[in-house]
């Protein structure tokens, strides 16, 4: 199997495998379910690869200290990185327990066939179950990368369809989301947020908050960091909007109204050439003239909003504070992560940080599921022994989770009299889409966490560095997959705009595809030639070459553009190009 | 503070709180039926849908007494001697759901739809959920989970 970080970090078969006495299987994982449901395609590989039937599989809720740290459930990594190693581990585990019967029947492990957890040795009427050969002990080994794996020929569970872990209970309304946690003398609580990011509290009207607090509420204050709680829900609903009624803020230069695209090319930014897809230290060269030999050149501007992952249930935590002990528990995608920056972020020794995952409404990227997770830990922390279930308002969701950046996509190219493009550049322009509280010297991961720029001791937000690996960030799919001779290529990082911005699907792949091929598009009318051929002229990657002529001859391209006498080019033949049928 | 009555899943249960408390934390939190989940707290999402004698309801806005002596009936109602309803059990097997988050709020309005109307046509269907937001992008799913109990039901027939 390929080199597994999953494994490297936690090696132990134990870490990855329990076997239950009563013949259920606790499989542990670092990634979590965000509504991609990783835990049913984990329990498939376990049954798989354990000859063990899928109902009995269980998949461990993820938690610090407890299970492997497999960094952040994001990328599109999950099967790859947990895939691959809870494969691994089910099938050493599988070789092991073999061994362990051939030993405790007395036959040789040629002769064993495993059928649901039960061991038998062909030909004779003795077996043994794994309950019963791990008894109470653990695994003891570590998991062996190359232990034989099943040929997928042979897959009698993978590759077939189930239902999906936890369906059963969502459809038929049963606790399954963090929003539906009840712990005993839980209270709700509710942020009362500033006006606006830059707006800091002056004061507080006293004898309103005396109010709040003479009707069972508690109120929290740190600096600007406010927020109300209550053993009754809609009590505390109330009680933060009669606070934050009752609330005077400064604020400040407040935000300007201003065009977000003219600020994304004039504001000061980092610039830097991408070549092969990998940003440069280099100084950027500026556009040149058009070659000599352009028969045409085109330039255009592509624009993309800011865009919100708007999940449609708003990020929620619950938060116990238990001596010096801290236990959160949240939808974040990365446990351990959070765990950290909470560690900096709060001065907590790590080992009394516990942060559990409980599953949220579907997550697109890195919405408000940490912050969320920050803000009931501070107001855990100010009412200790209490669990607290903090849920963030729609109008939170919306107006302060990080949102995907606003880009701004220049492109300008050259092509000759046969059409082919001889000059191209592309400058992306973009915030980062890389805020997730990742720790990172110098208080990186505090600085990237919302409500620590709001309490007393505020943290100034993080300034963020350009991301400079491969395909990654703004610059993804900047590098188009067409070969062109004459390339410039510019990551511009942009400052001082005004909104949150981090990940959400694809970072800045789809704006920059967008744009490329939009212009492509340009290339080809201008050129004269039909768009699928001029594309064709320009890709040198086989794979993506058949991709291209496979989705042609799918949609009936094939003859759809002739030229009219004055060479524009015109749709004939639109008879086969069908509209996708309903699907029900 | 006040004593209110309210029959739910054909239960009475007696709960005290403000008058104006929104149904749905009375029944997320009193009476710990969390099927129905808090969206946006405005009526504009349809994560919250109950049933009300039958009628298509959202609960995050209208106040608890205006139900008093009223059917309530949630998704947590709609399993029949601990049996996924016919339509809750079509949702299963197509797969109806990603996240799941909204997902109570569609089986409600489709169930009250087919109480209904039990051969609605597509037009219908799409009315009758048009409310319900599905960030995730179930819904061609949740129409397929629509039609096989429609199915289902032509067959029994």
């Amino acid at each position: 199997m390929p080199d597994s970080n999953s494994l490297k970090k936690s090696p132990s078969l134990d870490k990855w495998i329990s076997i239950v006495s009563d013949g259920r299987v606790l499989i542990h994982t670092g990634k979590v379910d965000i509504g991609q449901r990783i835990s049913t395609a984990l329990a498939m590989i376990a049954a798989e690869e354990l000859d063990v039937d899928i109902s009995r599989i269980d998949i461990a809720r993820t938690e610090t200290g407890v299970d492997p740290d497999e960094g952040i459930t994001s990328g599109s990594n999950s099967m790859e990185e947990a895939g691959n190693a809870v494969r691994a581990a089910s099938a050493t585990a599988r070789r092991h327990l073999l061994s362990l019967a051939a030993d405790a029947l007395g036959v040789d492990v040629s002769t064993l066939e495993i059928s649901d957890g039960l061991i038998q040795s062909r030909g004779t009427n003795l077996s043994v179950t794994y309950p019963e050969l791990a008894g109470d002990q653990t695994f003891g080994i570590d998991v062996d990368p190359e232990a034989p794996v099943k040929d997928p020929a042979t897959y009698g569970v993978v590759g077939k369809p189930v239902v999906t872990r936890g369906l059963t209970e969502i459809v038929t309304g049963q606790p399954h989301f963090v929003q539906d946690m009840k712990m005993p003398g839980m209270l709700h609580a509710r942020i009362v947020r500033p006006p606006h990011y830059k707006a800091r509290l002056k004061s507080l009207d006293d004898s309103a908050a005396e109010r709040i607090t003479d009707n069972g509420c508690e109120v929290v204050r740190d600096g600007s960091f406010l927020a109300v709680a209550s053993a009754d829900e809609f009590a505390a609903v109330k009680a933060a909007e009669r606070l934050f009624e009752s609330s005077d803020w400064d604020l400040g230069e407040g935000l300007e109204p201003q065009d977000i695209f003219e600020r994304l090319v004039t504001n000061e930014r980092v610039s830097l050439p991408v070549v092969d897809g990998v940003p440069q230290k280099e100084v950027v060269k500026p556009l040149a003239s058009p070659p000599g030999d352009a028969a045409a050149t085109l330039k255009a501007r592509y624009e993309k909003p800011y865009l919100m992952h708007g999940s449609i249930g708003p990020s929620a935590a619950v938060a116990l504070a238990d001596g010096d002990k801290l236990t959160v528990w949240s939808h974040s995608q990365g446990v351990y992560v959070l765990r950290a920056s909470l560690s900096e972020a709060l001065g907590m020794e790590i080992e009394d940080l516990t942060v559990i995952h409980v599953p949220g409404s579907g997550c697109y990227g890195h919405n408000g599921a940490d912050d969320a997770a920050v803000d009931a830990a501070l107001i855990a922390l100010a009412i200790p022994g209490k669990p607290i279930l903090l849920k963030w308002t729609r109008e939170d969701e919306h107006a302060w989770e990080p949102y995907a950046s606003c880009m701004a996509m220049d492109l300008t190219a050259s092509i000759d009299g046969d059409g082919k493009v001889i000059a191209w550049s592309q400058d992306t322009y973009s915030d980062t889409y890389g805020m997730r509280p990742r720790p990172e010297p110098g208080g990186a991961g505090p600085a990237r966490l919302l409500a620590m720029q709001y309490r007393e001791e505020a943290v100034t937000p993080l300034v963020p560095q350009p991301n400079m690996s491969r395909h990654a960030g703004l610059h993804r799919n900047l590098d188009p997959l067409y070969s062109f001779e004459n390339k410039r290529l510019v990551k511009n990082l942009v400052r001082d705009l005004p909104l949150r911005t981090s990940a959400l699907r694809t970072l800045g792949a789809f704006a920059n595809v967008f744009a490329i091929e939009s212009f492509m598009d340009e290339l080809a009318e201008e050129a004269g030639i039909d768009p699928v051929t001029f594309r064709l002229n320009h890709l040198e990657d086989q794979r993506a070459k058949e991709v291209l002529q496979a989705a042609a001859d799918k949609l009936g391209w094939g003859l759809r553009c002739q030229k009219d006498e004055d060479g524009a080019l015109h749709l004939r033949n639109t008879k086969t190009f069908k509209p996708m049928p309903r699907s029900r | 503070m006040t004593k209110i009555s309210l029959k739910v899943n054909g239960k009475m249960h007696e709960v005290e709180c403000d008058p104006a408390t929104p149904l749905i934390y009375i029944l997320r939190n009193q009476l710990e039926l969390v099927g129905a989940k808090l969206g946006c707290g405005l009526e504009q999402c349809g994560a919250c849908a109950v049933m009300v004698d039958g009628e298509h309801v959202l609960s995050c806005v209208r106040a608890a007494s205006e139900f008093a002596d009223a059917e309530i009936t949630t998704v947590e109602g709609l399993a029949k001697d601990g049996k996924p309803s016919a339509l809750q059990q079509a949702f299963i097997d197509e797969g109806a759901a990603q996240c799941g988050y909204c997902t109570a709020g569609l089986v409600v309005a489709a169930t009250a739809l087919l109480e209904k109307n039990p051969k609605p046509d597509d037009a219908e269907i799409r009315e009758a959920l048009h409310e319900h937001l599905c960030r995730c992008g179930s819904h061609l799913r949740v129409l397929k989970a629509i039609d096989r109990v429609i199915q289902g039901s032509a067959s029994h027939a």
